[in-house]
């Protein structure tokens, strides 16, 4: 399992073990599944709850110019940063895939890591450098420049989150070359096709699924993002709500425009299916699969080194300069971080809590799925998915009138955090269990069986030991996500719980780069193990 | 092709190509010549690693030759310093994998190729080879929904499609089961042949070598080290590795004598080439041999195998220096284990003899 193909895995549901029979599941692993999905449905539950009893006035708003407007702007972001990621990322998966690109290993590597900035930090950086009281001004101030062209709104938020979001499609295109057996090419060139012809016809078509797989992942995130159109100040749905949540006590219209945006989810959902089109996979079996063969670049790698150094320098040099700059500016006025001890506590044990409840709660349904093919086993995998298509605002939001509401001893709880997290992040853990548990032959535990263990003790003593890099894979994917959290983060937790994210997005927010510098650089380290995990699962796959 | 020239003319022409590969010797070419006429259906049989494969890729354009030249229709398409690109050469392949393109319906797939052929002919072209190969009710399927025999004849119809000079097969049939390999190898023959078309076939299958091949070039480290008729090469191997390589043979020591060749099963037919008191190796195939059990008598050797296949018991017979005959006898021919037995030649052709591994008859 690479990223790739689990970021795949984690968005449709999984093929059947061909070995499975259609035997009844345990009736514990249904009830227990049967509750978790049940639990995980309840925001989206309650908010529909809202939206039905909102007053007409409520519908009303949701008609008004200025709610069209906030439509149009999330479309006009969706639609520009996917393709112009997608445009960004396929010629570079041929730059590291197909060409004799120069350390196409440590490019590739390069490439990869602007996945692990989170969009607020891409956001911070961007506003640290070109923003009003940024480092150009300060470079430019003294030759009389007095403003910068204007970085909020909807041209900022496009460019921080196509430069932190394009690897998703680098990741599953570069997976897609790879898959194209050397001799579907060969036999377009004997048919009388030259290479680029070969590409058009016969590479595009086989990339399509992996550009619309990478682009629905780039689509799901810009349309989910909080942290860059808050910071940019973009008029976007995310945003919108939010400052609804914080302004307004009427609530009804939030929950509205929070429906809104989980049906243009699932309107992009429904794209990317059209747009995978009819085509299958049809791999090559036996080992007469040839590697694919570089193409030798000759004078067009200066270009190429262009191209890939540009978006180094972009995506990696800039945010690390920035903060390391504004790092050693407040350590030159002495700026003390307060309280940096205690988010960095916060975030690790509120992470570490949610990976391990998240994973717990992806254990039955994982299960469910990898073993039994029941339709009913195929309907709880499929709800268990709901968290991918509700953005974190969302989530929050419903969390927020239903624990006001009906739990106040939950309320601002860190258990209600917690559970959240688990909503929004149960595919990741699920997933990732799931194709551990699907890869292990039931077999094993048959064997297992017949040599005197009950199904309890065969599970514990060959199933989870072979499956354990797997989970651990998923809880690991959990908590660096979690790390990285901010809408839920910022309307859930309890009074005075800081986190890394946290108190980025309020230093940012108030323009104190100095201050947002440290934890930023922080988080950044951390995050950077998540790419470590996901390159040594791609070179098993390699 | 109005006027067939009445000398065939070399299609395909490799002369002294070497191509090495980086990582070790698998596959390396070493320095080969061979030529393919006009109308003639030539297997490249050999061992995993010959170099088969490489000589076919050679040919088709997918690699460059270290040294050397390859011609196609007189034409120079390849040495050391340039390689016409495959789309340029007028072949066609057939891949070991098919290696169909899955987004593109049957019909779609054969005329992938006819790109140069006006919009409006390309239609009956793709019905026309549609209908040669029998698949002219699936042309609207994907490949992923046809058998493997039917993906196979796709593959063949997509590269007759655009007439090419030369059609290359990789292994074709290997991925196809027992029954299925022996229809198919008929039915790819008799299609070339109404076809008319020049073919190359890769294999490593002797067998299907012999059926399909008006000429067999035998390989091994990447030399040819026979380049004749299936009958030639199976009854006048050049020396023991192609006699061993096209199917089983045991090699007996003789002399020569001025009755016969004396060996250890008695007098054998003499062969002409061989001067008196010579030593040398006759090639004995199962299929030559008879045993008779050596009523009273020691006979030449005991029995020391016996393997019922159905049709035929498969023997071999110990003879007193420890070589072992095989021997293959009729099915209802049943000996036990250790009967003494007398070995006696009944080949129907001429024998052959090697000196030092090489033929000399």
């Amino acid at each position: 399992m690479h990223l790739n193909s689990s970021l795949g895995q984690l968005l449709k549901p999984a093929k059947p073990v061909p070995t499975a029979a259609q035997r009844p599941a345990p009736r514990g692993l249904v009830v227990a599944s049967t509750l978790i999905v049940g639990l995980v449905l309840l925001p989206l539950a309650y908010l529909l709850l809202r939206a039905a009893a909102a007053p007409p006035s409520a519908w009303q708003q949701l008609l008004q110019p200025r709610t069209l407007a906030i439509m149009a702007n999330s479309a006009l972001l969706t639609v520009a940063v996917t393709a112009s990621s997608i445009a960004l990322a396929v010629p570079l998966a041929w730059l590291l895939v197909r060409s004799d690109l120069p350390g196409r290993r440590l490019w590739t590597v390069l490439m990869i890591l602007p996945l692990v900035v989170p969009s607020y930090v891409g956001a911070f950086s961007l506003l640290a450098m070109f923003g009003p009281r940024g480092i150009l001004q300060g470079w430019l101030a003294p030759l009389g420049v007095q403003r910068l062209p204007e970085i909020y709104g909807l041209p900022g938020a496009w460019l921080t989150l196509t430069l932190f979001t394009y690897p998703y499609v680098l990741l599953t295109v570069r997976a897609g070359w790879r898959r194209l057996d050397a001799s579907v090419e060969e036999a377009g060139r004997s048919l009388g096709h030259g290479p680029w012809g070969v590409f058009r016809r016969v590479a595009l078509p086989h990339l399509r699924p992996s550009i619309a797989a990478g682009g629905l992942l780039v689509a799901l995130y810009t349309l989910s993002d909080f942290g860059a159109v808050s910071l940019l100040r973009a008029n976007v749905f995310t945003q919108a709500i939010y400052t609804q949540y914080r302004s307004s006590f009427d609530r009804s219209y939030a929950a509205l425009l929070s429906l809104v945006l989980v049906a243009a989810t699932l309107a992009i959902l429904w794209a990317e299916q059209r747009a995978r089109g009819r085509t299958r996979t049809n791999r090559a079996h036996g080992s007469s699969s040839r590697p694919l063969r570089t193409v030798a670049l000759g004078r067009w790698r200066w270009p190429a080194l262009l191209l890939v150094g540009a978006v180094a320098l972009l995506a990696l040099a800039l945010p690390i300069g920035v903060m390391l700059d504004w790092l050693a500016l407040g350590l030159q006025r002495g700026e003390t971080w307060p309280g940096l001890g205690r988010a960095v506590f916060n975030s690790l044990s509120a992470a570490g809590l949610a990976a391990m409840v998240t994973v717990l709660a992806g254990l039955p349904i994982a299960a469910l799925a990898a073993r039994y093919h029941t339709p009913l086993a195929r309907v709880l995998e499929r709800a268990s998915y709901i968290g991918f298509g509700l953005p974190g605002v969302v989530v929050g939001l419903s969390l927020v009138y239903f624990g006001a509401n009906f739990a106040p001893w939950l309320y601002q709880t860190l258990a209600l955090l917690v559970f959240a997290y688990g909503v929004r992040f149960l595919p990741e853990a699920m997933g990732a269990t799931r194709s551990a548990l699907v890869q292990i032959s039931p077999r094993l535990e048959e064997a297992a069986r017949g040599l005197g263990l009950s199904p309890l003790r065969a599970s514990l003593r060959v199933t989870l030991p072979l499956a354990r890099p797997g989970i651990l894979a998923g809880a690991a994917l959990v908590f660096l996500t979690v790390i990285k959290e901010l809408p839920l983060t910022l309307m859930l937790a309890p009074t005075g719980f800081a986190t890394l994210a946290t108190q980025i997005w309020s230093a940012t927010a108030e323009a104190f780069y100095a201050r947002a510098a440290l934890p930023a650089l922080l988080l950044l380290a951390v995050s950077s193990l998540s790419v470590a995990i996901i390159l040594s699962q791609d070179r098993d796959h390699a | 092709m109005p006027d067939q020239p009445t000398v065939p003319a070399p299609v395909v022409e490799l002369h002294c190509v070497v191509k090495n590969y980086v990582h070790g010797d698998h596959g390396d070419v070493k320095g080969l010549s061979l030529m393919v006429m006009q109308g003639e259906l030539l297997v490249l049989l050999g061992p995993s690693g010959c170099g088969k494969t490489t000589t076919l890729r050679l040919m088709a354009g997918f690699e460059q030759p270290d040294a050397g030249v390859v011609r196609i229709a007189g034409r120079l398409v390849a040495d050391r310093t340039r390689s016409e690109p495959p789309e340029q050469r007028g072949l066609g392949m057939v891949f070991q994998d098919y290696a169909l393109f899955p987004h593109l319906t049957v019909a779609e797939n054969v005329a992938f190729g006819l790109h140069r052929l006006p919009k409006r002919q390309r239609a009956g072209r793709v019905d026309e080879i549609l209908q040669m190969v029998g698949l002219a009710e699936l042309a609207g399927r994907y490949p992923h929904a046809l058998s493997g025999g039917q993906q196979q004849r796709v593959a063949l119809a997509r590269a007759l499609a655009p007439r090419p000079a030369v059609i290359l097969f990789d292994e074709p049939f290997s991925n196809l089961d027992a029954e299925l390999r022996q229809q198919m190898r008929g039915e790819v023959r008799r299609i070339l042949q109404h076809s008319g078309s020049t073919a190359v076939f890769v294999t490593h299958d002797q067998q299907e070598a012999l059926l399909l091949g008006d000429r067999v070039a035998v390989m091994r480290q990447g030399y040819v080290e026979q380049i004749d008729t299936p009958d030639a090469v199976y009854h006048r191997p050049q020396n023991r590795f192609v006699a061993e390589f096209m199917g089983a043979a045991d090699f007996l020591p003789v002399h020569v004598t001025a009755d016969g060749l004396a060996s250890e099963i008695g007098l054998l037919p003499s062969i002409s080439a061989l001067p008196l008191g010579r030593p040398a190796e006759a090639m004995l195939r199962p299929h030559d041999l008879r045993v008779t059990p050596a009523a009273g008598a020691p006979g030449h050797g005991l029995i020391s195998t016996a393997e019922f296949v159905g049709d035929l018991w498969h023997y071999s017979v110990r003879l007193p220096s420890g070589r072992s005959l095989r021997c293959h006898m009729p099915h209802t021919d049943a000996f036990p284990l250790g009967t003494p037995v007398e070995v006696r030649l009944d080949a129907g052709h001429g024998l052959v003899c090697f000196e030092r591994g090489q033929r000399v008859s």
